[in-house]
């Protein structure tokens, strides 16, 4: 039996860092959230990003069309 | 079993990402965009008729001769302020290309008067910067008219 202070001995004692981080992250974020869940949450930001694509396509493609619109006007009497 | 679990996430975040583009995606303002066809934009973007992309076209011919005579304006001024440089040749030359600039402006508005008018609107606050923005005055072509740039 180890005749050391009690402050000395707490000072020593560490907790397995895979002990610890579960335990803080159950605190901290809540138990982990089902598989099914996190696929769908995934999915959904990949649709978002697919409808953000799409968005960004079609302002593209009125861009340059308003751009070859207002060309034709300026160009009129060129053709 | 847990590769298999990760191969279907894939698959569905693939298929979802592809329903997101697919659902925000305008396929006839694609089409048009690769045709290069006004007139499809034009119906794509501003929801508009057949008869309206008539009259349209129409007024784009009226403006196509008006644009002519402007040119040709713009083209002497230019030889009459080569010939003899003063104050009265420049400002026969700014007032050829005033006209120029009115007239373009007024077509815009007459091709936005064809539309509903939230859609008029929509197409003049689009179109009327670009074609602002766009010089007159470059080298002219082989027809002696001048290309925008």
């Amino acid at each position: 039996m180890s005749n050391d202070p009690i402050d000395k001995l707490m000072s020593a004692w560490q907790v397995s860092p895979r002990r610890e981080e579960g335990f803080s992250r159950n605190i901290l974020r809540g138990p982990r959230r089902s598989p099914l869940v996190r696929v769908s949450a995934g999915a959904l930001a990949v649709f978002l990003v697919g409808s953000l694509a799409g968005w960004r396509a079609n302002t593209q493609d009125s861009q340059q069309m308003a751009k070859l619109h207002a060309r034709t006007i300026v160009e009129a009497s060129s053709r | 079993m847990r590769g298999r679990l990760l191969i279907t996430a894939l698959v569905l975040s693939l298929l979802a990402g592809f329903l997101g583009w697919w659902a925000t995606r305008d396929f006839r303002m694609a089409a048009a965009c690769e045709q290069r066809s006004e007139a499809a934009w034009l119906r794509a973007e501003f929801g508009l008729d057949d008869a309206t992309i008539s009259r349209i076209a129409a007024l784009q011919g009226e403006f196509e001769k008006e644009c002519e005579v402007h040119c040709e304006a713009v083209r002497q001024a230019k030889l009459a302020m080569d010939a003899k440089p003063g104050p009265e040749s420049k400002a026969g030359l700014d007032a050829a290309l005033g006209r120029c600039e009115r007239s373009r402006r007024e077509h815009v508005l007459a091709i936005a008067g064809c539309m509903p008018p939230e859609k008029g609107k929509a197409y003049f606050a689009l179109i009327l910067p670009q074609v602002e923005a766009l010089s007159h005055e470059g080298a002219p072509g082989v027809d002696g008219h001048h290309k925008a740039r």
